[in-house]
C-alpha cells in the first residue's frame, strides 16, 4: 500500500529525516513511535504531500507519488489527519464532513458515508449544525477523523490522535479507531500514548533523530528497551 | 435626503470593488492593487461595446466574460509563479499588473472617456420629493442581486464551501483534496467578474476612461479596510459608508475635499481601531 | 558581491561608478544627465527603505509624503522668506523626521497589509491636502524656486546638480551602511526577523521602527528638496501615489536587504522606462507612447518573479545557491 524509500527531508537548512525506509501493507495498522523531535510528524508531512522531500521516494498503491501534490494524494485515498486536528473552525460539523467528500463523492454516496461516520461518532450527529470551532477537543478529533473517512480513504495517516484529549475522549477515539481498523482500513499512526498505539497496531517502527532504529511486530517492540526509553522520555517531556 | 440615496447608490460600486479585494485577500492572502483596473477595463469594454451597437445585456455579458478571463490570466501568470513570495512582493506584483492593465487599456481604448446610455428607459425616479436618475436604481438593484448570489455560492455550494475552507486553513484544505491554487484562480476570476459588473453599472453614471482604476481601487481598499478586510459583508458596508461620506462632503464642503476625507477616513480607521483590525488580520496573514 | 564585502572597497567602487556616470551618460543613447539626476534622487529615497522595509520589514507606500514635505518646505522657505536652499532642505528634513516620529507612534501599531494601506493613505491624504491648501499653492504648486548655490556658484546645470546629488547619495549610502553594521542596525534586523524574540531581549521595537521611519523620511525629504531646487517648482504631483510606488518598486527591484540595492534599482528601473520610451516607437511604427507603460509593467513583474532578492541578489547568488537548493 505505502512504501517509503530513503526519505531525506527537513525545514529550511535543518535536515530532520536522514534516509527513512518504511512500509505499510493493505489492511495493516502500523505505529510510529519515538521521542519528541524524532521526525515522526515530518515523515507524515512528506508522505501526505504537505512537505517536499529533499531526496527519496514515496510510493502509494504501486504508483510513485513523490511529486504529487497533497490534494492529489488525498483524492487518491492517502489521507492525513494532522496533528492538532485542524478542523475548519468557522464551518459547521456537516460542512466539514461534506468537504471530506469534496470531488470524490456526491449525492447518495455522501449521505451513506455520513451515516457511517455518524454511526461511528454519534456525538457528531448531535452537533451537526454546530460550528466546528465550538466543539471540545475530543469532538474535534472525531470530526477530523470523520472528515478523512468521508472521502473513502485507502490509507489513513493519524498524527497524534489522542494528544491533548481528556482520558474519556481518548478511550472513545481509540474505540472508534479499533472499529475502523477491524473494518479493514489501513492505518499508520503516530501516538504518544503507548497503550493506545500498541493496542491498535500490529507492527511498529521506532524512530529516533530522523532515522529508523528498529521495527517489528508490536509484541516484540513493546519489550524493547529503546522503545520503553522513548516513551518514558516522552512522558517526562 | 437626495444625498442619502445618491450616496448609497455610488457606494454600491465601491462596495463591489471592496468585496472583490476582501475575497481575494481572504482566499489568497494577496492585497490586489489591480482591482480598480479590473473595474476600469470592465467599464470600458461595456461602454465601447455599447458604442459599437451591441445591446446592453450582450455588452454586459461580453464585458464580464472578458474581464473574468483577465482575472484568470492575472492569477495564472503573475500570482501563481510567485505564490511563495512574501506578502509585500505579492502586493508590488499586483501594482505591476495594475500598471500593465492601465497601459493596455490606454492602448486599446485610447485616453478618452467612453459613453454608455443608462440601462433602462431614461425616466428619472421620483419619490418623497426627490428626483434621481434611474441608473442609480440599477446600481443598487444589481449590487443587491450579486450579493445574494455570492452569499448563496459561498454558503450553499460545495465549491463555495471549499473556498471558505481554503481561506481558513490552506494546508488542511489540501488534506481534504481542495487545491488552494485552484481556489485562488477561482477567486481572481470571481473578483474580476464582480469588478466588471461594477464597471458596467457605473459606466452610464461616470463615463470610464483608462485611468479611473487607481482611484476606484483605493476607494475599494478603504471599503474593505473599514469592513475589516476579511469580511465580505463588512466590505459592502464600508463601500456604502464611503459613498455617503463623499456625497455629504460634496454637498456641505466642496467636491475638492471629498478625496481628502475618504483617505483621511481610511487612515483614521487604521490608526484608531488597529486592535480589532489587526487581530482579525493576523489570522489570514501569511508572512 | 564578494568584492563589496569589504565595506571600504565597496564605497570606493561606488565612488568610481558615480564619477564615471557623466562620461558614460553623455555618450550613450537614452541616458542624459537629467536622467542621472532622477536616478540619484530616487536612489536616495529608496535607500531609506533598506533599513525600514528590507531589514525592519516595515513596508511604506507613503514615502512620497515625505518627499513632498521636503520639497514644499524648502520651496516655501526659499521663495517666501528668502531662506537659503541648503538651509531650507535641512529644515524640510527635520520637519519630515518629526512628522515620521510622531506618526510612527500610531502607524506601527498596525502591521503587514494594514501598515501598507496606512502608509498609502498617509501619502494620499497629504497629496490631496497639498492640492487644496492655499499655503501650498493648491493645484498649481509653487513656482520659481531658486536653485542651490554652493560656495558662491550656482548649482543649476544638470551636470552640477548631478554631482551634488551623487555626493549626497554617497554620503547617505555610507551613513545607512554604517548604521546597518552597528549594534543598532543589527537590532533593527533582529526586530524585523523575529519581533517576539527581540521584544523578549528588551529592545524597544516601537522606538527602533519609528527611528528607521524618521531616517527614511529624512532621506526622502532631502531628495524632495534637491528635486524642487533643480526643477524650480513644487507641485502636488510630487506626492502622487505613483511616486510612492515608484520609490518602493526601485528599492524592491534593486534588492531591499543591502544599501547597493537602491542605486542598482534606480538604474535598472529608470533604464527600463527610458529604453521602453525611446525604442518602442521605432520598433512598432505608429504605436502611441502608451506602450512604454505596458513594457515597464511587464518588466517589473518579470524582475519580481524571477529575481526574488532583486538585482543586488544576482551578485550574491553564487554564494547562496547551495543553500537555496537545499532549502527547496
Amino acid at each position: 500500500m505505502l512504501r517509503v524509500e530513503g526519505l531525506v527531508a527537513g525545514y529550511g537548512a535543518i535536515e530532520a529525516l536522514h534516509g527513512v525506509d518504511l512500509e505499510v501493507a493493505g489492511e495493516e495498522t502500523v505505529a510510529l513511535v519515538g521521542p519528541n523531535g524524532a521526525g515522526k510528524s515530518t515523515l507524515f508531512g512528506v508522505v501526505s504531500g504537505l512537505l517536499r522531500p529533499w531526496r527519496g521516494r514515496v510510493e502509494f498503491d504501486g504508483q510513485d507519488v513523490t511529486r504529487w501534490s497533497a490534494e492529489r494524494r488525498a483524492l487518491a485515498g492517502l489521507v492525513l489527519v494532522p496533528e492538532g486536528r485542524r478542523v475548519f473552525a468557522g464551518l459547521s460539523v456537516e460542512e466539514n464532513l461534506r468537504l471530506g467528500a469534496y470531488r470524490r463523492a456526491r449525492g447518495r454516496c455522501v449521505t451513506d458515508r455520513a451515516t457511517e461516520v455518524f454511526d461511528l461518532f454519534p456525538r457528531l450527529l448531535e452537533r451537526r449544525g454546530q460550528r466546528a470551532g465550538t466543539l471540545s477537543g475530543g469532538e474535534q478529533q472525531m470530526l477530523a477523523i470523520g472528515r478523512a473517512l468521508m472521502g473513502g480513504p485507502r490509507l489513513l495517516l493519524l498524527d497524534e490522535p489522542s494528544l491533548g484529549l481528556a482520558p474519556l475522549a481518548v478511550r472513545e477515539v481509540a474505540d472508534a479507531l479499533a472499529r475502523l481498523i477491524h473494518g479493514g482500513v489501513a492505518v499508520a499512526l503516530v501516538e504518544q500514548n503507548a497503550a493506545v498505539a500498541f493496542g491498535l497496531a500490529s507492527r511498529g517502527y521506532l524512530l529516533d533523530r530522523g532515522e529508523v532504529v528498529t521495527s517489528g511486530p508490536v509484541e516484540q517492540l513493546r519489550d524493547d528497551k529503546r522503545v520503553q526509553a522513548a516513551y518514558l522520555g516522552d512522558t517526562r517531556g | 435626503m437626495a444625498e442619502l440615496f445618491t450616496g448609497l447608490a455610488t457606494g454600491t460600486t465601491y462596495a463591489l470593488v471592496g468585496l472583490g479585494i476582501a475575497l481575494i485577500f481572504q482566499v489568497t492572502g494577496v492585497i490586489n492593487f489591480a482591482q480598480g483596473d479590473f473595474v476600469a477595463v470592465g467599464g470600458l469594454l461595456f461602454a465601447v461595446l455599447r458604442e459599437d451597437g451591441f445591446d446592453t445585456p450582450v455588452a454586459a455579458v461580453l464585458s464580464i466574460v472578458l474581464s473574468t478571463a483577465i482575472g484568470i490570466l492575472t492569477y495564472a501568470l503573475v500570482i501563481l509563479p510567485a505564490r511563495r513570495a512574501g506578502h509585500d512582493r505579492l502586493m508590488i506584483l499586483t501594482i505591476g499588473v495594475s500598471i500593465v492593465l492601465q497601459g493596455a487599456a490606454l492602448l486599446v481604448f485610447g485616453a478618452d472617456s467612453h459613453f454608455a446610455p443608462p440601462f433602462g428607459p431614461g425616466r428619472p425616479l421620483r419619490f418623497a420629493g426627490i428626483t434621481l436618475p434611474s441608473q442609480y436604481a440599477w446600481c443598487a438593484g444589481v449590487t443587491a442581486v450579486v450579493m445574494v448570489l455570492l452569499w448563496l455560492f459561498l454558503t450553499r455550494t460545495p465549491t463555495g464551501t471549499a473556498m471558505r475552507a481554503s481561506a481558513m486553513d490552506p494546508d488542511a484544505a489540501r488534506l481534504t483534496g481542495i487545491s488552494p491554487e485552484r481556489m485562488g484562480l477561482l477567486v481572481f476570476a470571481l473578483a474580476a467578474g464582480l469588478a466588471a459588473i461594477a464597471g458596467t453599472v457605473l459606466a452610464p453614471l461616470q463615463p470610464p476612461d483608462a485611468t479611473i482604476g487607481v482611484a476606484l481601487g483605493l476607494k475599494g481598499f478603504t471599503a474593505a479596510v473599514i469592513g475589516g478586510l476579511v469580511s465580505p459583508i463588512g466590505a459592502v458596508a464600508g463601500g456604502l459608508v464611503i459613498g455617503l461620506v463623499e456625497t455629504y462632503a460634496t454637498g456641505y464642503l466642496s467636491s475638492e475635499y471629498k478625496d481628502t476625507l475618504t483617505f483621511g477616513l481610511l487612515l483614521m480607521v487604521l490608526l484608531i481601531r488597529p486592535g480589532g483590525l489587526v487581530r482579525r488580520g493576523a489570522g489570514v496573514d501569511r508572512v | 558581491m564578494k568584492l563589496l564585502r569589504n565595506r571600504w572597497t565597496g564605497y570606493a567602487v561606488f565612488l568610481v561608478a558615480l564619477l564615471l556616470v557623466p562620461a558614460i551618460f553623455t555618450r550613450v543613447p537614452f541616458y542624459t544627465m537629467s536622467v542621472a539626476v532622477v536616478m540619484g534622487l530616487q536612489a536616495i529615497t529608496a535607500l531609506g527603505l533598506v533599513p525600514l522595509t528590507g531589514r525592519g520589514r516595515q513596508i511604506s507606500i507613503g514615502q512620497a509624503g515625505f518627499y513632498g514635505i521636503g520639497g514644499y518646505t524648502s520651496a516655501l522657505l526659499s521663495t517666501r522668506l528668502g531662506v537659503s536652499p541648503l538651509l531650507g532642505i535641512a529644515t524640510g528634513a527635520v520637519l519630515a523626521a518629526i512628522v515620521a516620529w510622531v506618526l510612527g507612534r500610531f502607524l506601527f501599531r498596525v502591521q503587514g497589509h494594514y501598515l501598507a494601506l496606512a502608509t498609502l493613505s498617509f501619502g494620499l491624504t497629504l497629496n490631496f491636502l497639498f492640492a487644496q491648501l492655499p499655503l501650498t499653492g493648491a493645484t498649481s504648486g509653487i513656482t520659481a524656486v531658486p536653485s542651490i548655490s554652493l560656495f558662491g556658484s550656482d548649482v543649476s546645470s544638470d551636470l552640477s546638480v548631478y554631482y551634488l546629488v551623487a555626493a549626497m547619495l554617497l554620503a547617505a549610502t555610507v551613513v545607512v551602511d554604517s548604521l546597518l553594521r552597528s549594534p543598532l542596525g543589527r537590532a533593527v534586523t533582529a526586530v524585523g526577523d523575529s519581533p517576539v524574540a527581540a521584544a523578549a531581549s528588551g529592545v524597544s521595537i516601537s522606538a527602533l521602527r519609528r527611528g528607521m521611519f524618521a531616517l527614511s523620511a529624512v532621506l526622502a525629504a532631502i531628495s524632495g528638496g534637491l528635486y524642487v531646487h533643480w526643477s524650480s517648482f513644487a507641485d502636488p504631483s510630487m506626492l502622487g501615489i505613483l511616486v510612492s510606488i515608484q520609490f518602493l518598486v526601485v528599492a524592491t527591484v534593486g534588492g531591499l536587504r543591502t544599501v547597493w540595492g537602491a542605486p542598482l534599482g534606480a538604474f535598472v528601473v529608470i533604464t527600463l522606462s527610458e529604453v521602453a520610451k525611446s525604442t518602442i516607437p521605432d520598433l512598432v511604427p505608429g504605436a502611441s507612447g502608451d506602450y512604454e507603460i505596458v513594457v515597464y509593467g511587464v518588466a517589473l513583474i518579470l524582475v519580481l518573479i524571477f529575481l526574488p532578492d532583486g538585482v543586488a541578489g544576482l551578485f550574491r547568488r553564487r554564494t547562496s545557491i547551495v543553500h537555496n537548493l537545499k532549502g527547496d
